[in-house]
């Protein structure tokens, strides 16, 4: 059980789509980072352009890994992206900047999905579900779960007038039709920004109900990624911690899931709140 | 809704965590200014919390619990799994 609790190998490699540099082309490479990179600019900046908000470095304008021009279509994105950029020290750490990532990934789309297809990929998340996906063995985890996680469930169901429900089958639950397309068509109405965050959540969390319950401020991110690992924090709490990897995955997770969650919320806000608070 | 607590602390702490981020000029740095501009245009003036102040106040959890975590993801991969 001692194996269960450690991970199978070092840290994760820094999400492929942090981008190989931001100022040059990228040419025939990869859709891949170097990881690290000395800073290279004193000043950070944000300016409006025609097509949004822009990042500065010094006087370069800050560009995607594909060479498009960097450019956000929310103030409030855009100011933190900016502070992802300034609060960097000696070296860039892309694996830190999520928010930079999120906006390269839907700047330039290396995956080449349209709306229909991310839709879709979010969707099926759902017939593997975390919380749907429950144990019998041991009854102390079979309970957590319940606990836990039907609370989630039931609210779901409410929120969106489907049903779900879980299943201790090692095929999962069975997810009517209609229940599938309910969430398509409310999927349907975020933007394309705001879905490739939505389906960056849904894989963190490895769950479309704890994702919408984020998106919808029912749960909190900590409380999201405390879900989405609530069978690692059992065994962590019957077999100790280890700081080294299991806080390591823990800050991971919660930094990549708040990030893909406010991006979400930065790119759906309404223009009314953006208007009052550009007026100070 | 979420159990989010007072807005004030989430406010407090997310300053602390920009002012971390930031460095010596971080009264300046356009997110302390913008958070605390967006606090102030949404100051609580009844019981009952609005839903844009909700809003407001998950926002700032969101990015309190993006800036803390990165800040603690750094600090454990230096002392674990950074070279030398």
């Amino acid at each position: 059980l001692w194996a269960r609790s450690l991970p199978a190998r070092l840290p994760r490699p820094p999400p492929a789509a942090a981008g190989s540099g931001p100022l040059g082309p990228c040419g025939r490479r990869a859709y891949a980072p170097p990881g690290e990179r000395k800073r290279f600019y004193q000043n950070v900046s944000i300016s409006q352009g025609e097509g949004g908000f822009e990042i500065n470095l010094d006087h370069r304008k800050l560009k995607t890994p594909q060479a498009k021009l960097f450019t956000v279509p929310s103030e409030a994105l855009a100011i933190a992206v900016a502070t992802e950029w300034d609060s960097q020290k000696d070296t860039i750490k892309f694996y830190t900047m999520h928010l930079t990532t999120l906006c390269n990934t839907a700047l330039d789309n290396p995956t080449q999905r349209n709306k229909t297809q991310l839709i879709r990929a979010a969707v099926k998340f759902l017939e593997t579900d975390t919380i749907c996906y429950r144990v019998e063995e041991p009854p102390a985890l079979a309970e957590l779960q319940k606990n836990e996680w039907d609370p989630v469930v039931t609210w779901a169901e409410k929120r969106y007038n489907v049903t779900i429900g879980s299943s201790t089958s090692i095929l999962g639950p069975n997810i009517p039709a209609s229940t599938k397309e309910t969430f398509v068509n409310h999927l349907a109405s975020y933007n394309m920004w705001a879905l490739q965050g939505i389906e960056f959540v849904i894989t963190q969390l490895k769950s479309l109900i704890l994702s919408m319950g984020l998106i919808d401020r029912h749960i909190t991110v900590e409380k999201a990624v405390l879900l989405s690992r609530l069978e690692e924090e059992y065994q962590i709490r019957r077999w100790g911690n280890v700081e080294w990897a299991h806080d390591y995955d823990l800050c991971e997770l919660r930094a990549r899931t708040a990030a893909g969650t406010l991006f979400v919320h930065l790119c759906s806000e309404s223009s009314t709140v953006k208007h009052k608070l550009l007026q100070d | 809704m979420a159990a989010l607590g007072a807005p004030l602390c989430t406010l407090r702490a997310l300053l602390r965590e920009l002012r971390h981020a930031a460095g010596r000029s971080y009264r300046d740095s356009p997110a302390y200014r913008y958070v605390l501009a967006a606090f102030r245009a949404h100051r609580v003036t009844s019981e009952k919390l609005c839903r844009a102040q909700q809003e407001l106040h998950f926002q700032a959890a969101t990015y309190l619990c993006l800036l803390r975590s990165v800040r603690e993801h750094e600090a454990l991969h230096r002392e674990y799994h950074g070279r030398g």
